[in-house]
């Protein structure tokens, strides 16, 4: 019993570390909650769900990596669910801008192809993610209206 | 007529005093996790936080303000209907707490029944309100409702609180045994 807690406990102590690890290395990198969504559900496999992260997992162990990126990715998702329309707004135009495409052409192929159904985490509840579903549609609406008249002129109007 | 309008009248006074009595009830501090650690309830979505997000002022004056009316429509329209899904969970999970509470406490000897009297009316007051915050959501939207979504949270959490006060004398293994009985039956 004593031992079974023990083992729990450093368990816990190792994914708190991996965790600041992948703050302080991967996610300080990246500019925007939406990038940093997007980073850590690449990390997820289509197929299982398991996360995998080759030099966390070579730092740590495969479990403990899993772990801790499962729980970046569930905290990043909450806090853009949390966030104001006006917040996500902003972050999803920085991650349009910060992508090597064309705004528009981004936005269209989020509209169309909706690939932001596919980084919520496996553990969120369904209610979390249509509130999600719903304000990326209207950012997404609201981002592709100012890139066709300007915020300016929408704001006379 | 007029018997059926006095009867009609005493049935809504005694309605109203009987919700009055339920809503007034005060829970003790002590036993507000009790149900909470044999429920589960804590896993589940977080409610309130989700529902300062779905009926915030904040981004409707956003989106009005930024965007062209087609937007703004669907903005409505959006979250309405997430405003009316959240309301559904906060039904279910009332629901799946007062089936808790039944089986937990069936052939409990030592029922206290002024207190179960008192869950049961904050569980009809918890449902009326809901009736009508479903009805104003419909009708006027999420964003003129907060204040009695703020109310039904309230209420909620008074019948959790409940529940807990008149379950924390109730044997552990009895309650993790209706919880594993819950758990089997919904995965």
């Amino acid at each position: 019993m004593f031992s079974s807690n023990m083992g729990a406990h450093i368990k816990r102590v190792e994914v708190e570390e991996a965790i600041q690890d992948i703050q302080n290395r991967t996610l300080a990198g990246i500019s925007g909650d939406v990038g940093r969504l997007i980073c850590l559900a690449s990390t997820r496999d289509y197929n299982t769900g398991k996360y995998h992260h080759e030099g966390l997992a070579s730092n740590f162990s495969e479990e403990v990596a899993g772990a801790a990126l499962a729980a970046c990715h569930l905290e990043v998702f909450r806090q853009l669910t949390l966030s104001s329309l006006e917040d996500l707004a902003g972050q999803l135009e920085r991650y349009v801008l910060s992508s090597c495409a064309h705004p528009t052409e981004v936005i269209e192929a989020w509209e169309k192809l909706e690939p932001y159904r596919v980084t919520i985490p496996m553990e969120c509840d369904p209610l979390s993610a249509e509130i999600f579903f719903s304000n990326i549609r209207i950012a997404l609406a609201i981002l592709r209206s100012r890139r066709e008249h300007g915020p300016q002129d929408l704001q006379s109007s | 007529m007029s018997h059926l309008i006095v009867f009609l009248a005493i049935a809504v006074l005694f309605v109203i005093v009987l919700l009055v009595w339920a809503l007034r009830t005060e829970i003790s501090g002590a036993s507000k996790g009790a149900v909470a650690k044999g429920s589960n309830i804590a896993e589940r979505p977080p409610l309130r936080a989700l529902a300062e997000r779905i009926f915030a002022a904040r981004d409707w004056e956003f989106v009005s303000a930024q965007t062209e009316p087609a937007i703004q429509r669907t903005f409505l329209q959006e979250r309405r209907n997430v405003a009316l899904s959240w309301l559904r969970q906060i039904r279910k999970q009332a629901a799946e707490l007062m089936g808790f509470h039944r089986r937990a406490v069936r052939g409990n000897i030592e029922l206290k029944p002024g207190m179960e009297m008192r869950l049961v009316a904050n569980y009809l007051a918890f449902l009326f309100l809901c009736g009508i915050l479903h009805v104003l959501i419909r009708l006027r939207g999420p964003f003129q409702t907060r204040k009695m979504a703020d109310y039904a949270i309230g209420v909620s959490d008074r019948l959790r609180a409940l529940s807990g006060q008149l379950l924390a004398g109730a044997d552990p293994v009895l309650l993790s045994r209706v919880n594993a009985a819950r758990t089997d039956k919904s995965s």
